[in-house]
């Protein structure tokens, strides 16, 4: 019970107060501003979890174990809620496409919806931000990937190895 | 709450996790095509939570500590199973549609080029391309006479839950 009320609630409670915050102001930098705020939420459990309170309790988790399955509960559900909210304002082209082919009766075709995007912010928008977390580097007006972004890249290459992929997404 | 009893459902979780990514793995490896990324995303987490639920009724009956406590650590267990599904999700999933990793495995693969080569390569009738025909084999859009019309409304659920969490978090729904 315990390690569900904590495992549960802290990350409620990281909820109910971003919801407040960015009511009153949203942080120029929110995704940095919530990772704050979830560090800070583990931190304060840890911290909690320190102090000599009355551990008969039913609400406390009982046990170092307990303890640990409590904060791996929490840590999962606050990095899920990252995750998500992350994606919140992200424009995904597949989104987009089936929200517009809900909205028509007549149907799309290929054409129209690729009219309705542009290189430049499908294409160009990314490879700017490719830039500037430096994982590509430009040379001579020639792109390359850096020693990190060849990293990144593999690490997510690696389950298509796994599933014997030959075909690109993206 | 004994140690033996955390360290049962511990054991669990993982074994089913490893279920997940194993059945994963394999339905696209030897479906030979049938079975697309996503829907095998779906495969694998229904297996991996048929074993955690087999489980976790068999350590309710049989296993240590009292009957209260596994129930609570079998709902726990179910939400992190749930939680490490959703990142093994994300993570698959951005090899599979990211523009980024596309991107950067276009210039790899060129071992550097120019903006206007990799648009030769990767422009948006590529993405367009490779979209629609996802969307097409998944059943989220239906192509009949050269057009394609809404299909399984999945993603346009997902899209109106999104919409409902920037309202609350960010007072507006829409993305535009």
């Amino acid at each position: 019970m315990s390690v569900l009320l904590w495992g549960l609630g802290v990350p409620t409670l990281v909820l109910i107060a971003q919801i407040l915050f960015w009511r009153i102001r949203r942080p120029r930098s929110d995704n940095r501003a919530l990772a704050c705020m979830i560090g800070a939420a583990l931190l304060g459990f840890l911290v909690m979890s320190a102090l000599p309170l009355p551990k008969a309790s039913m609400l406390y988790p009982d046990s170092f174990w307990a303890m640990l399955y409590a904060l791996a509960l929490t840590s999962a559900v606050s990095l899920l809620y990252f995750i998500t909210y992350a994606t919140l304002e992200a424009k995904s082209p597949s989104t987009l496409i089936v929200l517009a082919a809900k909205e028509t009766t007549e149907g799309l075709t290929m054409e129209s919806v690729a009219a309705f995007f542009s290189d430049e912010e499908f294409i160009g928008a990314r490879i700017e931000g490719l830039e500037r977390i430096r994982q590509v580097h430009r040379k001579d007006g020639r792109l390359f990937l850096t020693w990190h972004g060849r990293l990144f890249l593999e690490v997510f290459v690696l389950p298509r190895r796994f599933m014997r992929l030959r075909h690109w997404g993206g | 709450m004994s140690g033996l009893q955390l360290f049962q459902h511990a054991l669990l979780l993982f074994v089913a996790l490893l279920v997940t990514g194993v059945v994963q793995i394999g339905s696209v490896r030897f479906s030979r095509g049938s079975i697309g990324v996503v829907a095998s995303l779906f495969v694998g987490f229904a297996s991996g939570l048929v074993v955690l639920m087999g489980g976790a009724i068999f350590l309710s009956v049989w296993g240590a500590g009292a009957l209260k406590d596994n129930v609570c650590l079998g709902i726990a267990n179910t939400v992190l199973f749930v939680c490490c599904w959703y990142f093994y999700f994300h993570y698959v999933n951005i090899g599979e549609a990211s523009l980024r990793i596309r991107i950067m495995r276009e210039v790899a693969a060129a071992s550097g080029c120019s903006l206007k080569q990799l648009l030769t390569a990767y422009n948006t009738r590529v993405v367009v391309g490779a979209r629609m025909k996802r969307l097409v084999a998944d059943g989220q859009l239906i192509y009949s006479e050269g057009r394609y019309r809404a299909g399984k409304p999945r993603m346009v659920l997902v899209a109106k839950a999104f919409a409902a969490l920037r309202w609350v978090l960010l007072g507006k729904a829409s993305l535009l």
